[in-house]
């Protein structure tokens, strides 16, 4: 069990409620979209305690509560500041333990299914990746590995990435069709061994390359390589760094020069890149880089952020409900007065998006790459 | 009986999971886990209304749930039951800037209702001692308290209840104070007859279900000052707090909060909150209190102790767990003069158990000592030793029948150190308690048995 593996933490919970926060429903999104009290970090814990204890046993309803969890990692937050619990991981931890039950959600089999065999979670041709990046044999140092959302729903975003690479002069190369899933769904999933065999598949062909970076747009690729990878398989030889990293350093060294707009925009904080990995001042800086463009804070920002609904594999399962967080966010967007809605991931483009359309909301969502190259002198 | 709950609430608002039972099962005590039948999220007091009909027509216990917080097992399911989670119902319904009330629903919590008021430049009168998901509800039913606040306004219920609107055991929904006359706005609590707004504080839910709260609120202070004491003897920290709090009414301090490691015997800490409205007034009570201290030999330290406590005291302190999980033991109110023979009490335990992981504490109310023993433990190696432990501490406060409980709660909590000695008393609550609940539904075995 690898709940086992987390006991001491999960006994180490006072159920202070410090994880469910003083806006009940306002902290954690499983929380605003369950209500109850196992939707709650602290009510986890006392369902964990209960398997290690033989009290419950897994089951499809069990696992549609615990697939109320975004893995926003709100609530890990929350708790550094109090038993320093790590939530989201035994969260992984017990989906992971159901799959070893053979309890895989009804509603995630077909999605399973299509990324084992396709390595893509949309189930198209892998050769389509080499149709939309023309594959290139430069020798380079850098990789970009653009991940499924991008390739099979928002190709834009890579090739207004790879346009700011030209322009910034700066080779890289691609995996085509070589490229797998990172397999963040599988993690998601609690299916390890299949994550682990799309993780070797990837670092090998990475390897390969020669490169010394991998460059991603994607907040989840960018988690799974820098921080699940080195886990499955020890640590790797090249670094990976996401693209409002990579944006910041070409603007701060003054390799692309940004210029004027008038605009007034908000910026919205995923998940994986930010409370996951800290960064969340590079994307600020690359925005407040383009000259006379207003930079105004959603109240909830950096590590308060609220998750974009598309984490967790959650709007797989509860579909609606994971949509009612991302139209909550384009609310917290609205009410900051701004028109573009700026992030740094496809996944929470992909939420947001859909939500502020079902909104008939005025809010353009707008992934960071697009923003830069408009601004960018050519 | 599930459906005939669906019927009332809808099927998105009732749990019978076995595995939601377990994450309602545990507050924040030792206490054993104790499931519910079935978890309901009411909406409104209507919910309500035909939950408690429900439960009597079959004779099913209601307890009642604010976010969890309580140290006494005070709505664990102790007969199974539904459990009403109230913070379903947390809404601030209104904040009457000119009567200076704010109506909430029960499960709103303290913290949201200060950020609301703050934004108004209002606040509350006092506050308890918790993390930021403690609510209104669950506090005010058991008269809480703590260090926020307490040496002025006292516990809440004394000053900052003005009235309530509660459905009882029967289904009927009563107000009370000023809001049970039609048209009359909640902004006085007593003039009819008998106060029934405080027959509810302090009750541990026995006699109806809080549906809305009119709480007094005040302007937020517009200046500020913290103070930092330490002191070697119990002695002279009791003549701080007789000095501070003898001119009642004018009390020369927000909060009094002191306290005394185990693993650091003899030094006793003193955070001090002085608040005001006038600057000139606030400097004076500073001096005072300075000056109180130090005649009493306290050495001053770092007013950033302080202020970090009481700052925090709403959201909740960090690391609080760093080394363990809580308990909290021998909780109760004492006569001013009394807190050093608790102190006494408190360190023959410890150390004849040696067990270190613990703290005495005490804050003042007008003429007199809230009194705790906090006991840090791990729930995996030394759960049994602490719940003995604290057995032994609750039995020797309350031994002597001079110690005020702090809250009693079910089997588990305070009850069975109190059930046989409060005689006539005792007698009166559960006369009233059989009165307005015939069917016994209503949180059976808490408070009394």
């Amino acid at each position: 069990m690898q709940v086992e593996n987390y006991k001491e933490q999960i006994y180490s919970c006072g159920r202070c409620g410090y994880c469910v926060g003083g806006y009940l429903a306002h902290v954690c999104p499983s929380r605003f979209i369950a209500g109850f009290e196992s939707a709650t970090a602290r009510g986890r814990m006392l369902v964990a305690r209960a398997l290690l204890e033989q009290k419950l046993g897994y089951s499809q309803e069990l696992m549609s509560m615990v697939f109320t969890c975004f893995l926003c990692g709100a609530c890990d937050f929350k708790c550094s500041q109090a038993a320093k619990i790590k939530i989201t991981e035994i969260t992984r931890a017990m989906r992971s333990d159901a799959i070893n039950a053979g309890v895989l959600l009804d509603k995630l089999i077909p999605g399973a299914k299509t990324l084992s065999e396709s390595k893509n979670i949309y189930g198209e041709s892998s050769t389509k990746r080499n149709a939309l990046l023309p594959r290139r044999d430069a020798k380079a140092d850098l990789l970009y590995f653009p991940g499924c959302v991008i390739t099979f729903k928002y190709p834009q975003i890579a090739y207004n990435t790879l346009k700011i690479l030209n322009a910034a002069e700066i080779t890289f190369a691609l995996l085509g069709e070589e490229e797998w899933c990172c397999g963040n769904p599988f993690l998601f999933m609690g299916m390890l061994s299949e994550a682990k065999k799309f993780a070797l598949h990837n670092v090998e062909r990475i390897k390969a390359k020669g490169v010394k970076t991998v460059l991603t747009s994607c907040a989840g690729c960018y988690k799974v390589l820098s921080q699940e990878y080195p886990k499955i398989l020890g640590e790797l030889p090249f670094k990976v760094v996401h693209i409002t990293q990579f944006l910041d350093g070409l603007i701060d060294k003054g390799i692309i020069k940004l210029k004027s707009s008038y605009a007034k925009v908000t910026y919205h904080d995923p998940c994986e890149i930010g409370r996951y990995a800290g960064i969340y001042e590079e994307p600020r800086n690359v925005i407040q880089s383009i000259p006379h463009l207003k930079l105004v804070e959603m109240e909830k920002n950096r590590e308060n952020s609220w998750c974009c609904g598309g984490g967790g594999s959650v709007n797989i399962v509860h579909t609606r409900l994971a949509l009612s967080v991302s139209e909550l966010r384009i609310r917290h967007a609205e009410e900051t007065g701004a028109k573009t809605l700026v992030t740094a991931c496809p996944s929470c483009v992909q939420m947001l998006e859909l939500a502020s359309k079902r909104k008939r909301s005025e809010i353009k969502v707008v992934d960071i790459a697009s923003l830069v190259l408009n601004a960018l002198k050519l | 009986m599930l459906n005939r709950i669906i019927e009332i609430v809808g099927k998105d608002r009732v749990s019978d999971s076995d595995f939601e039972f377990y994450a309602y099962s545990r507050d924040l005590s030792p206490a054993e886990p104790r499931l519910a039948s079935f978890i309901v999220r009411p909406r409104d007091a209507e919910d309500i209304v035909n939950i408690v009909k429900l439960a009597n027509a079959c004779k099913i216990p209601v307890y009642v749930r604010g976010c969890g917080c309580s140290h006494w097992a005070a709505w664990l399911p102790v007969k199974g039951g539904i459990l009403l989670d109230m913070t379903s119902m947390e809404k601030i319904i209104e904040i009457d800037e000119e009567n200076l009330v704010a109506v909430v629903e029960p499960g709103c919590t303290w913290f949201k209702l200060m950020e609301e008021l703050r934004k108004r430049r209002l606040t509350y009168l006092s506050s308890e001692m918790g993390g930021s998901a403690m609510t209104v509800g669950g506090s005010i039913v058991k008269a809480g308290g703590g260090p926020y606040g307490t040496c002025k306004f006292g516990f809440h219920g004394q000053m900052d209840v003005v009235g309530f609107e509660v459905v009882l055991p029967t289904g009927k929904v009563v107000k009370t104070g000023s809001w049970a006359i039609p048209n009359c706005k909640p902004f006085r609590r007593e003039g009819l007859g008998p106060d029934l707004t405080g027959l509810i504080v302090g009750s541990e839910g026995i006699f109806g279900i809080v549906t809305k709260a009119a709480l007094r609120v005040r302007p937020l202070p517009e200046h500020e000052e913290f103070l930092y004491f330490e002191f070697k003897s119990w002695e002279d920290v009791v003549k701080v707090g007789d000095a501070v709090t003898r001119w009642i009414g004018d009390e020369s301090a927000y909060s009094l909060d002191c306290s005394e490691e185990a693993s650091k015997p003899g030094v006793i800490g003193v955070r001090i909150y002085v608040f005001g409205y006038d600057r000139r007034i606030v400097n004076y009570r500073k001096g005072l209190i300075t000056k109180i201290c130090l005649a009493n030999n306290g050495k001053k330290g770092d007013s950033k102790i302080a202020e970090e406590t009481f700052k925090r005291v709403v959201t909740g302190l960090p690391n609080i767990f760093a080394s363990g999980v809580w308990h909290f033991a021998g909780c109760g109110t004492v006569p001013i003069k009394e807190l050093p023979k608790y102190v006494k009490i408190w360190r023959e335990i410890v150390e004849k158990r040696g067990f270190y992981k613990s703290t005495f504490g005490a804050w003042a109310f007008p003429r007199g000592w809230t009194v705790y023993v906090h006991l840090l433990y791990s729930e995996i190696t030394e759960r049994e030793k602490v719940i003995s432990l604290s057995n032994e501490i609750n039995s020797r406060f309350l031994e002597n029948n001079n110690v005020v409980p702090y809250g009693i709660g079910g089997p588990n909590g305070l009850q069975p150190f109190i059930k046989d000695k409060w005689g006539a008393y005792y007698d009166l609550v559960k006369s009233l308690k059989r009165f307005l609940d015939p069917n016994n539904i209503l949180q059976p075995n808490i408070l009394v048995e």
